[in-house]
């Protein structure tokens, strides 16, 4: 598995390197490809400044009252640690035209809230909205926000407030600068006197593994610092009142509005199919072309395939497409290949009408392997064909995730962190359909067979089933 | 009263060119997301449509053009749906061509008789309807051919496919509604552009692309005339952006400043702050499963609860309260160039009204507000257009891309 995801990631940056017939976009925000890919990346027209705001918005109308009145939440603390960020990357990154300059920060809601560093309240004061408060901070679209405090004038401690704050203010002064940022939040919190606080810190999840995106996991967000600083200026009263806001968060991420499908569903461009003329039979090695075999036999090694030629006959796939090299005398894929794809597509159908909202991961995959197994497909849970299984029977193996917002969970898969697969799929969850296909051949010889990995198709969970947003890819491409 | 029932508007609306000094894409239909869409219409709207309908089978003749050719393909035949249990809809051609990969039997007309009783189906709609003429697109020979085919035991059962295509017409996959919102972002980078270009005392309306218009404080209009944009006018602009058979429009205003103004007067953010009022009354009180009639009566009372007055045309009411201010509604079908007109429609006017808006109904928010400024005269009042693109969901009233944010200032 891991190794697909590699050799994707591989395919996509030669590929991108070797291009120049796309149009760049400025990404929406820096590092987003990486966080955020399959929707907000650097491919997607449409993720600009306008629709990202928009978004936020609509998200704070009609997902945070949802989550915080679900969750019993009557107000919410995020604390987005300042001076984690990098200047030097900021700086770096300046002048390049960027929908957003200043979100270089690793909090999993750096987007959502649209900032690198603040101390952020939500309340619910009753009524169809929750109040929304930059406590501390700055945020790129004030607009979204009732009150917006700005930036502590100590934030910046080269200077000299706070040298001038100390000599005016002997009896005030925090045990340390951290606290500067949590001034007058006891009172704050006390006026609006909520019963349950949640803040951003984990107690049970394993956030770290939420994420497929490489270089940024998620985060519990507040540091230890910060919790000690916010108990503190909470008082005993409100400091007993804090519970861990980890599963909140997730239903805030997961649950996507409208604006969202749109960008999601992304540019809608048609999806890079490669001609592969210029591939001379035996000569051209696998890494030229980038992808992965699909013409496989029982053990393969894909690592050991880069410098294998390419021999007409063989069925190789690079990004989500597969080719296959047609033999002299052929002029479509043989029946057994053609076989290959009819399962990819069944495959698919079956995920489209078993997949809904309301039921865990878990309970999905429990489901989706019984329909697979009465369809009589083999269920496989490591991504590896088994010798062992019934040769007339093709190998399924799941791994269906959250993407587009930089978390994994819910996960429709036997991989990966229990929570992933205990978390309910909410409605309109932006999927990847990521499932591979082993299909015995026998008659190419004992566990020979063909492999194909949808990689990250995009749908989206409806009460109808799985809805695709981006069409999925079609069919087998013929290279002469 | 819509701003685009004009014909010339529409065309305008729907024949310019898009994408003009773009940063978006220009928006593009590729056969896979046409093929994607056409699916899911079939996998996901289609049984639902027909249960809500009460239809065991629809019986579709298609002789020339017709409102359903992207969803069932333009070959004339006789296309038959049958509601046979389970999650989905047998589909079947007769002397026609289809889609392979969306239907599943394909037949001679000589047949339709034959599979038509082997089905045995309770209610059999056809397309014709004795309310809405664009639905009325069966032939008289065919109708006559058909009927006597089916024989009197069939014939009894068939009823109008009116409601029914209208339902099918409306819904919405998820792959639909991301093309929507995109053609809205495409709209909206277009009107800013077309903005953009206006130079006050020379810039005629008709120079501008879309339905243009601008009112005095009487209530006359310019629309898309030689009229010259002036200091002090608040200009409305429709344009829209399609593709293949997709196809919305979006509103915007802008005010341009006179002589010594900074920024908008204070009558203007005051007209503003009422769209903005309005939009949120529109946006708590809009769901799905009741009719557009039901909604308007219930936004009327609404809006009288806030202080507004209602009007049922787009035209300032010397008579109503001279402190209140005016709103029209018209909050029509949006995202199909077909079914603007013969959608749910949350509006005083039009067919739609005794439709039920389904989930995932894609529609304009559009509305118009008059309000009156007494200190200017009796009967003074300015006026602006809302046209946004909307859709409504589980939770409610949501706009896949951002609605208008602001009146536009021009100098």
């Amino acid at each position: 598995m891991k190794t697909v995801r590699l050799l994707f990631v591989i395919s996509c940056v030669l590929f991108a390197r070797g291009s120049n017939a796309q149009p760049r976009y400025p990404e929406a925000m820096v590092g987003i490809s990486d966080a955020y890919y399959a929707a907000f990346d650097d491919d997607n027209p449409y993720a600009t400044t306008e629709m990202l705001n928009h978004i936020r918005r609509e998200k704070f109308d009609l997902v945070l009252p949802r989550v915080m009145r679900e969750r019993e939440v009557d107000m919410w603390i995020h604390v987005i640690r300042p001076w984690t960020w990098s200047g030097n990357e900021y700086r770096q990154l300046e002048g390049l035209d960027l929908n957003y300059s200043s979100i270089d920060s690793t909090d999993p809601l750096r987007y959502e809230f649209g900032s690198n560093a603040a101390v952020l309240i939500f309340t619910d004061r009753g009524g169809d909205r929750i109040e929304r408060v930059v406590f501390e901070g700055e945020v790129e679209d004030a607009g979204a926000f009732d009150i917006v405090r700005g930036q502590s004038r100590f934030i910046n401690q080269e200077n000299y407030e706070i040298m001038d704050y100390v000599k005016e203010n002997p009896d005030a002064v925090p045990d340390t600068e951290i606290g500067y940022r949590f001034m007058g939040l006891g009172d704050f919190v006390a006026e609006r006197d909520p019963q349950k606080i949640a803040v951003n810190y984990a107690e049970e999840l394993s956030l770290a593994e939420g994420s497929e995106t490489y270089t940024l996991a998620l985060t519990d967000g507040i540091s230890y610092a910060d919790h000690l600083q916010l108990t503190k200026a909470l008082g005993d009263k409100y400091a007993k009142r804090m519970v861990s806001a980890e599963y909140m968060i997730l239903d805030y991420l997961t649950r996507s509005v409208m604006a969202e499908i749109v960008v999601f569903g992304g540019s809608g461009l048609p999806r890079r199919a490669r001609t592969f003329d210029d591939i001379v039979p035996g000569e051209t090695v696998l890494s030229d072309v980038g992808g992965w075999f699909c013409t496989r036999e029982a053990g393969h090694d894909e690592e050991a395939m880069f410098d294998i030629p390419l021999q007409r006959g063989d069925m190789f796939q690079e990004g989500q497409i597969p080719y296959y090299l047609l033999r002299e005398g052929e002029t479509e894929p043989p029946p057994e290949v053609q076989r290959s794809w009819d399962e990819v597509v069944r495959v698919r159908e079956l995920l489209s009408k078993y997949i809904k909202p309301g039921r865990t991961g878990g309970e999905t995959l429990e489901i989706v392997i019984r329909k697979l197994e009465e369809a009589g497909f083999a269920y496989i849970d490591h991504d590896a064909f088994d010798p062992s299984l019934d040769p007339e029977k093709t190998q399924v193996h799941l791994d269906l995730h959250a993407v587009g917002k930089g978390v994994l969970a819910p996960r429709i898969s036997p991989m990966g962190a229990k929570w992933h697969w205990d978390m309910k799929i909410p409605r309109f969850l932006t999927l990847g359909v990521e499932y591979m296909i082993h299909m015995p051949v026998p008659e190419w010889g004992k566990g020979r067979h063909i492999y194909y990995c949808s990689l990250h198709e995009r749908a989206v969970v409806t009460e109808r089933g799985l809805e695709f947003v981006k069409p999925p890819v079609s069919g087998i491409r013929s290279v002469r | 009263m819509s701003k685009l029932r004009n014909l010339p508007a529409l065309l305008c609306v729907l024949i310019l060119p898009q994408g003009l000094s773009s940063q978006l894409p220009e928006p593009s239909a590729s056969r896979e997301l046409m093929k994607l869409i056409r699916n899911e219409k079939f996998e996901v709207i289609l049984p639902q449509v027909m249960r809500d309908n009460q239809i065991d089978m629809w019986i579709h003749m298609k002789g020339g053009e017709d409102p359903l050719d992207f969803e069932l393909g333009e070959v004339p035949g006789a296309y038959i749906f049958t509601d046979r249990g389970g999650d989905r809809i047998e589909r079947a051609v007769f002397g026609g061509r289809g889609d392979e990969e969306l239907y599943d039997i394909f037949g001679a007309k000589t047949e339709i008789a034959q599979f038509v009783s082997e089905r045995d189906p309770n209610r059999i709609a056809l397309n014709y309807s004795q309310e809405n003429p664009g639905f009325n697109t069966i032939s008289d020979t065919d109708r006559t051919q058909l009927l006597e085919a089916l024989g009197e035991a069939y014939r009894e059962r068939v009823v109008p496919a009116d409601r029914l295509i209208a339902d099918f017409l409306a819904g919405r996959g998820m792959a639909e509604i991301a093309l929507y919102g995109r053609l809205l972002m495409t709209s909206s980078e277009i009107i800013d552009g077309e903005f953009d270009k206006i130079v006050p005392g020379v810039t005629t309306l008709k120079d501008l692309s879309g339905n243009v218009f601008v009112r005095d404080l009487d209530g006359n209009e310019e629309n898309n005339t030689d009229y010259v944009i002036q200091p002090g006018d608040l200009i409305g602009l429709l344009e829209g952006a399609n593709v293949m058979d997709f196809s919305e429009h979006n509103g915007g205003i802008a005010y341009v400043l006179r002589e010594g103004e900074t920024g908008l007067p204070p009558e203007i953010q005051s007209i503003w702050e009422h769209a903005l009022k309005t939009r949120e009354i529109f946006r708590q009180n809009i769901s799905a499963g009741r009719t557009g009639a039901e909604t308007l009566e219930t936004l009327i009372g609404k809006l009288e609860e806030a202080g507004y007055v209602y009007i049922d045309e787009d035209r300032y009411d010397p008579e109503a309260d001279p402190v209140k201010t005016q709103v029209h509604i018209d909050f029509h079908g949006l995202g199909r160039i077909v079914s603007q007109e013969e959608a749910p429609r949350i509006s005083p006017s039009g067919w739609g009204r005794d439709l039920n808006i389904p989930l995932y109904h894609t529609f304009a928010l559009e509305y118009m507000i008059h309000m009156p400024v007494p200190a200017w005269g009796k009967g003074k009042h300015l006026y602006i257009c809302l046209h946004d693109g909307a859709m409504v969901t589980e939770r409610g009233l949501e706009f896949p891309a951002p609605p208008a944010q602001e009146i536009r200032v021009i100098r």
